[in-house]
């Protein structure tokens, strides 16, 4: 029977590179972020056959089984040793040089009774292929060197590499382990294979003059393969050995399958509690794993399941994330034919919007791409009753109406782009914007302009593969001449917008005629009128000033008098103003006539207002008048929106009462 | 994570209340006193600030324009606001703390300012290193950097530079009215770089007066522009 250990290669002290920990990479570390990373790494892997990708994340606290778990990982015991884990780890959390906080507070809050483990399997995917000392393959890429990218074509979700390394991120202890069946067996090995792999803060050597560095390694204790690699090789279930110890250390295969089966020992969110909640766990891998991958369960390609500590293991649907239910309306209409025009609830339309994608640069790539003019569809379904109320189930601000969903090839939404702001002139909608390698309809071939799309958007994706990114992308600017922040930036800016507006913006002008006015007549108000030393206002309104709009003038009326009976002459000023971008005053509308509709009144004008000059035994008094006309002849009601000639306006009232009877 | 250096309210206050500065145009910013006022705050995102390559910029722009005359001192802001946009690498949440802008302009281009704006009679030279949280086009460097930010087209700075041309283009379009709203601000500098103030000011007023019933951010860039040429052939 194999044996295993931990082997941490050493170094001459003094090497600081060795002092930086990879999991500190610039990563937004929250769940989603997790979920985003795995899902596309289990995605990207799926095997090139009719079945879907699929992926169980198992939740486990153990308690009864923990002291077999902790022996199976050579935690270690009071006699502790270099070979094992918790040697290395208490040595890591003294270097002051590259602090792990989370760390320290592991081996704190570690009483040996309780862990939580996350196991992520992965099915009919490829599986950690690939030699000890090939750095080509899935095996090499995944457990060996963090920077490495090795995934399938160019739709695949990841360009940098890095995604793998939010593992770690998410282990207390920082240990991560793997048990994968590949697809293509080494050939004098019976598989599975398992290995493990600890990242922790350089760490003292029992020789002073020596440190042993960032990566741990956990696997078959064989001398000569660990003088040849440096560390030890992977464990192979030549004997039983692999399977036997997986079960045990929680990562034995769902089945016989290919893929893998990923180990985070001690789960826990980065900065969060450290023995979280699993049903809550479980209800936010749920949602994460819908809300950015519903294309690809759209397209059968992945399924996603979730087993909780107390044995129940369900698929996850669309009611995880009920939001993304009128998206995927949307997405699964794509490939039909659409009208365009949105003319009820719940139709589906479609457009495009344009794109140049630039040469790639051929100093840097071998037979580069010309420049393509191409274009991403979008579609756009005008929300029913029903969509809406999918989206109000669901609490997250990004599943919202006039949102934008968009993706490429991997199937895997990049972002949701806010376009509330059409929003106010618009049916209520949502879209998805479909890019690249993504717009080939299923079981068809990517065009070259797609292609060419694909890779020049995957290229403009930061580590975490949420955005679109062109300015200040010098990884993006390195592969492309031309034109690129414009291009990139035009799909969530000018051109998706004009394209969006083309489809849901209703119609407000038609030449002369406007038909309703009410959808179009600047919002009144008609109430200003001056306090009376703090206290109530001086007139009292039986009729409340309005304004209204006639499609060429204001007209404006009201109805009061003086709040206290016992009161001397008085007079109403009362001028029309326009109201600004701000809501506050502008320049004041010139009234043209009023009208006191009470018998001895009189009134003057100063050229823009007018003051109502009230005599004392008058109690109140009724008045209608009309500003100049605002919009000249021969200029539209739309034309004068334009021009700023309709605006929202007030009528300012202010009162000054004399008391006591006219004294 | 990044940490940025700004300057608090009291030291801003301790400004307001120095006798010599900056009305004596001798006198420096009083760095020392205020050094007790500059706090240094974190910000999440990645912030990179390339001083040393501005200095240089602004040590050459000032060694080639007259700043004594009104339209080299235009174009000496023209020249700068690109550069100060790119090497002063900030998220728009930095570049909205009025404090971010005051530090830089009193404890790293004090001498620009002095040379742009000082012994001019009518000018508020103070304003011009302190602004206010309110707007973005009182302190100087904000102004250059704002203004650049809101009409960079993505590849070029050609709108940035025609803005600069006309400063009532640059305090129209940093006004609060606009909203920070990229393509209308496009829009602005290039339809009306080349008009008098007169009709700049005349067009900007009913632009602003037709925001009460149009929503700004539903609007492209041609659109904008469309509108802004009607309006100058009504005013006109």
């Amino acid at each position: 029977m194999s044996s295993t250990k931990w082997e941490f290669p050493d170094q001459e002290s003094g090497l600081t590179d060795y002092h930086s920990i990879p999991t500190a990479e610039a990563l937004d570390r929250d769940l989603e972020t997790f979920v985003r990373e795995v899902l596309q790494n289990a995605n990207d892997q799926r095997l090139d056959n009719d079945d879907p990708a699929r992926v169980t994340f198992d939740l486990r606290r153990l308690t009864d089984e923990l002291p077999e778990f902790l022996g199976s990982l050579e935690w270690g015991d009071e006699m502790q040793s270099p070979s094992q884990l918790r040697w290395h780890v208490e040595r890591a959390t003294e270097n002051d040089q590259a602090r792990d906080p989370g760390l320290r507070r592991f081996l704190n809050g570690f009483d040996e009774e309780e862990l939580l483990v996350l196991t992520i399997h992965d099915e009919n995917t490829t599986g950690l292929v690939g030699s000890e000392t090939d750095n080509s393959e899935p095996y090499g890429a995944l457990v060996k060197d963090f920077g490495g990218s090795q995934k399938p074509d160019s739709s695949s979700g990841g360009s940098f590499g890095l995604g793998k390394t939010v593992l770690w991120a998410f282990s207390g202890v920082s240990t991560v382990l793997f048990n994968s069946v590949p697809h293509q067996p080494e050939s004098d090995h019976e598989p599975p294979r398992l290995v493990g792999r600890s990242i922790l803060p350089a760490h003292e050597h029992r020789t002073p003059e020596r440190t042993f560095t960032n990566h741990g390694w956990f696997g078959e204790d064989d001398e000569e393969e660990i003088e040849r690699l440096g560390r030890p090789p992977s464990l192979w279930d030549d004997d039983g050995a692999a399977s036997d110890l997986a079960e045990s250390l929680c990562v034995d295969r769902p089945s016989d399958r290919p893929g893998t089966s990923i180990g985070v020992v001690g789960f826990r969110v980065p900065g969060e509690d450290l023995q979280p909640d699993p049903s809550e766990l479980s209800a936010q891998f749920r949602h994460a794993a819908v809300k950015h991958f519903w294309p690809a369960m759209v397209r059968d390609e992945l399924e996603v399941f979730v087993r909780t500590p107390d044995g129940g293991q369900t698929q996850v649907t669309y009611d995880d994330a009920p939001g993304v239910r009128p998206f995927v309306e949307c997405y699964d209409a794509a490939f039909a034919d659409h009208d365009s025009e949105l003319s009820a609830p719940g139709e589906i339309g479609a457009t495009t919007v344009e794109v140049t994608v630039p040469a790639e640069n051929g100093e840097v790539v071998d037979d580069p791409t010309p420049e393509y003019e191409t274009e991403c569809d979008l579609i756009v379904r005008r929300l029913s009753p029903t969509d809406a109320e999918s989206l109000d189930a669901d609490d997250d601000s990004a599943l919202s109406r006039n949102t934008v969903a968009r993706l490429r090839g991997a199937q895997m939404i990049v972002d949701y782009v806010d376009e509330s702001s059409l929003g106010d002139r618009a049916s209520d909608f949502v879209a998805v914007l479909v890019c690249g390698e993504a717009q080939a309809a299923p079981g068809t071939e990517p065009s070259d302009e797609q292609r060419a799309l694909e890779q020049f958007l995957k290229r403009s994706e930061p580590t975490q593969h949420d955005e679109w990114k062109g300015s200040k992308n010098d990884y993006l600017k390195k592969f492309y001449s031309g034109t690129i922040v414009k291009e990139v930036a035009a799909l969530a800016g000018d051109r998706l917008e004009a394209a969006l507006a083309e489809l849901v913006r209703e119609e407000v002008e038609s030449g002369d005629s406007v038909p309703d006015m009410d959808d179009v007549a600047p919002v009144t108000e008609g109430r200003d009128t001056n306090e009376n030393g703090g206290g109530k206002s001086a007139i009292e309104w039986d009729e409340r000033p309005e304004t209204e709009f006639d499609g060429r003038r204001w007209t404006f009326s009201g109805e009061g008098g003086p709040r206290d009976d016992d009161h001397g002459e008085w007079t109403v000023a009362l001028e029309l103003v326009r109201l600004d971008s701000d809501e506050s005053t502008s320049d004041a509308i010139p009234v043209d006539s009023v009208t006191p509709q009470t018998a001895g009144v009189g009134f003057s004008t100063d050229g823009d207002g007018v003051e109502l000059d009230v005599p004392a035994d008058t109690d109140t008094v009724a008045f209608e008048g009309e500003s100049e006309p605002v919009v000249g002849e021969g200029v539209s009601v739309s034309e004068a929106f334009e021009l700023g000639l309709i605006t929202q306006a007030k009528l300012r009232v202010s009162a000054e009462v004399s008391t006591g009877g006219g004294e | 994570m990044s940490e940025i250096s700004v300057l608090s309210e009291a030291g801003r206050d301790l400004v307001v209340e120095d006798d010599a500065f900056p009305s004596d145009p001798e006198a420096d910013p009083p760095r020392e006193e205020l050094e007790r006022h500059v706090q240094t705050l974190e910000v999440a995102s990645d912030v990179e600030l390339d001083l040393a390559r501005l200095h240089e910029a602004v040590e050459r722009a000032l060694g080639v324009f007259d700043t004594g005359r009104q339209e080299q001192r235009t174009s000496l802001d023209s020249a700068l606001a690109p550069v100060f946009h790119q090497c002063l690498d900030v998220p728009t949440r930095v570049a909205s703390h009025i404090g971010f802008w005051q530090y830089l302009a009193l404890f790293e281009f004090s001498h620009l300012i002095d040379a742009r704006w000082g012994g001019r009679d009518g000018i508020d030279v103070e304003e011009k290193y302190l602004g206010t949280q309110k707007d973005l086009y009182s302190n100087h460097v904000a102004r250059l950097w704002w203004g650049a930010e809101l009409t960079f087209d993505g590849d070029d700075y050609l709108a940035t530079h025609r803005l600069f041309e006309r400063q009532r283009l640059v305090n129209y379009v940093l006004d609060s009215s606009f909203r920070r709203y990229r393509p209308a601000a496009i829009a602005f500098a290039e339809t009306l770089w080349t008009e008098q103030s007169s009709t700049i000011d005349a067009v900007a007023s009913r632009f602003n007066d037709s925001l009460s019933t149009i929503q700004l951010e539903t609007r492209s860039r041609t659109e904008v522009r469309n509108q802004l040429e009607k309006i100058r052939e009504h005013v006109g």
